[in-house]
């Protein structure tokens, strides 16, 4: 049971920072993007594809030589690409959709499209799962859990992002502009603030966070093409559970998804059918959410 | 020097085949407090927003203080001091009511990117006063004591409050404001308009929609009517009140 607490504390904290993400663009640009899932995939492909060793023959079969980069170098440009990516989808496709005033329910399609076209761009280099080029790590006890030391950096990076981006919310200006944006727009306009730059910072900073989690997902199990269509619906029940639009509920419904599916693997009934760990987590937030619909963090808001 | 704050020539706005708004010549003096009044669908808020950049028009040019902003976006036109209300009240629904205050006094000065990521030792003086200032206008519109709540927690009066509080405490030079009445109980009616006056009093200039009569009448210098889109009267209230063609067009629309 601890083991499985400790790999639902690593899981819980990847969805934590995905769904945070997720939150975040949905809360400032009421789009539900289905192409996170691509972009939390691209994160770990472009950190596979710099990082891998030269004479390799690993990756991306023989269209692409490797570039082997220092592995660490490699995550930081390959965060910098996912938000270089989602500054291109705000600029070049969604912000002309807003100003054709396409509607939400069209909005979400294109996100359903995008999705399967980067995907399947994916798949053209790269259709086997591959793991990062770092060295096999022995599992060492840390408080009650074990877990390798870089997975054990993982959580700890994880955490330290978290905070950084409740301090960023609340503290600075930037932060504050966005809570506006997502509370309303037009008054955000009113009040002076530019919202289409507010929300070209949110698609890149969302889409940064979300080629982390990435890189931390690939860096815990390994890179696959789907690794981020694969992890969506458990981001999608995180940022349900937590309520949404509240980015602290994200955070909390994001780890509590992650650290039930690998607990609920311990459960006795679920003895040889390991796969169905997913049904056990998205049953617990349907449960949930008939308790509460708003989400547990959501704030029921005054109607008139 | 002239006396025209807001000059509006010729604006033209349709949907489809129905003229919204088709204004001449509309302008506002410095100072002065005006009255836009009109039967429903006559164009009053299509104006408002044609004039406050939330709606591009189709023709017609819009001036502020001597500087055009036709096509301006609603920031900038916030950022030159002409700030807006709506008629549906907005506020920062998951910011409590001091922070929406504060951050709309903050945030029309500063737009650098990078200074708003850090906060230098000015900038912690400078957010004192706004405070100071925040706490004062809300002491004065009696909403001081909902300083910490959500401003989703309050009532629609309140936050017809906070909507007037947070406009002002930029110093705009020029308010639009969207049926301040609207919604409103006669008690607290009468408190906001003696604040309008108040505002007048003290320079700013105001251009306001109201279906409320009996209160344009009472407050404004000089009351504006818009029918299907045109201005038939424009004129201090005593003469508008006696005006054949606004009564022909309030009647009219109530036949319909």
């Amino acid at each position: 049971m601890i083991e499985q607490l400790g790999n639902g504390l690593l899981l819980g904290i990847i969805i934590a920072v995905a769904s945070v993400a997720l939150s975040l663009l949905y809360g400032v640009t009421r789009i539900v993007n289905f192409a996170h899932g691509e972009i939390i995939a691209l994160g770990a492909i472009a950190t596979l594809f710099l990082s891998s060793p030269v004479d390799s023959r690993v990756i991306f079969l023989d269209r692409f030589s490797p570039l082997g980069n220092n592995f660490y170098i490699s995550v930081v440009i390959s965060v910098i690409l996912c938000g270089l990516l989602g500054g291109i989808l705000e600029f070049f496709l969604f912000r002309p959709l807003r100003k054709a005033e396409v509607g939400n329910i069209a909005v979400l399609v294109v996100t359903i499209g995008l999705s399967l076209f980067l995907r399947h761009i994916y798949l053209l280099f790269n259709a086997k799962p591959q793991n990062f080029p770092l060295e096999l790590q022995r599992r060492e006890t840390y408080l009650f859990f074990d877990m390798t030391p870089r997975n054990f950096r993982v959580l700890i990076l994880g955490i330290f992002v978290m905070v950084l981006i409740g301090l960023f919310l609340n503290y600075t200006r930037i932060g504050k502009a966005m809570r506006a944006v997502r509370d309303s727009n037009d008054l955000a306009s009113v009040s002076g603030i530019n919202s289409d730059n507010i929300i070209l910072f949110t698609w890149i900073s969302s889409s940064m966070l979300a080629g982390l989690a990435g890189v931390f997902q690939a860096t815990i199990n390994d890179v696959r093409y789907n690794m981020g269509f694969l992890i969506l619906l458990l981001i999608f029940a995180g940022t349900v559970l937590g309520g949404i639009g509240t980015s602290f509920g994200a955070m909390v419904g994001g780890f509590i998804i992650g650290i039930v599916v690998n607990v609920s693997v311990g459960l006795p009934f679920m003895e040889g059918h390991t796969e169905a760990k997913n049904a056990v987590a998205l049953a617990i937030m349907i449960l949930i959410l008939l308790f509460r619909p708003q989400g547990i963090f959501g704030e029921k808001e005054r109607v008139s | 020097m002239s006396n025209k704050y807001l000059e509006v020539t010729n604006l033209k706005k349709s949907f489809g085949g129905l003229k919204a708004v088709d204004v001449q010549s509309l302008n506002l003096n410095r100072n002065e407090l005006t009255s836009i009044i009109g039967p429903n669908g006559a164009g009053k808020t299509t104006f408002f927003d044609l004039i406050s950049g939330f709606q591009d028009s189709d023709e017609g040019k819009v001036f502020l203080n001597k500087k055009n902003i036709t096509k301006s976006q609603p920031y900038s036109i916030a950022r030159l001091g002409m700030i807006r209300t709506f008629q549906l009240t907005k506020v920062f629904d998951r910011m409590t009511v001091l922070e929406n205050m504060m951050f709309s006094a903050s945030s029309v000065n500063n737009d650098s990117f990078m200074k708003s990521l850090i906060r230098l030792p000015s900038q912690k003086t400078t957010e004192k006063n706004i405070k100071e200032k925040s706490f004062e206008i809300m002491k004065d519109l009696n909403i001081d004591h909902m300083a910490n709540s959500y401003a989703r927690e309050l009532s629609g009066g309140q936050k017809k409050l906070l909507e007037l509080g947070r406009s002002i405490v930029n110093d705009p030079s020029i308010l639009l404001l969207d049926e301040p009445l609207a919604g409103v109980n006669p008690k607290l009616a009468e408190e906001i308009l003696q604040i309008i006056l108040n505002l007048s009093e003290k320079g700013i200039s105001i251009l306001m929609v109201e279906h409320n009569i009996e209160a344009v009448m009472k407050i404004s210098q000089r009351v504006v009517v818009l029918a299907e889109g045109m201005v038939i009267a424009d004129d201090i209230p005593e003469n508008v009140r006696t005006d054949e063609k606004v009564i022909e067009a309030y009647l009219g629309s109530e036949n319909e």
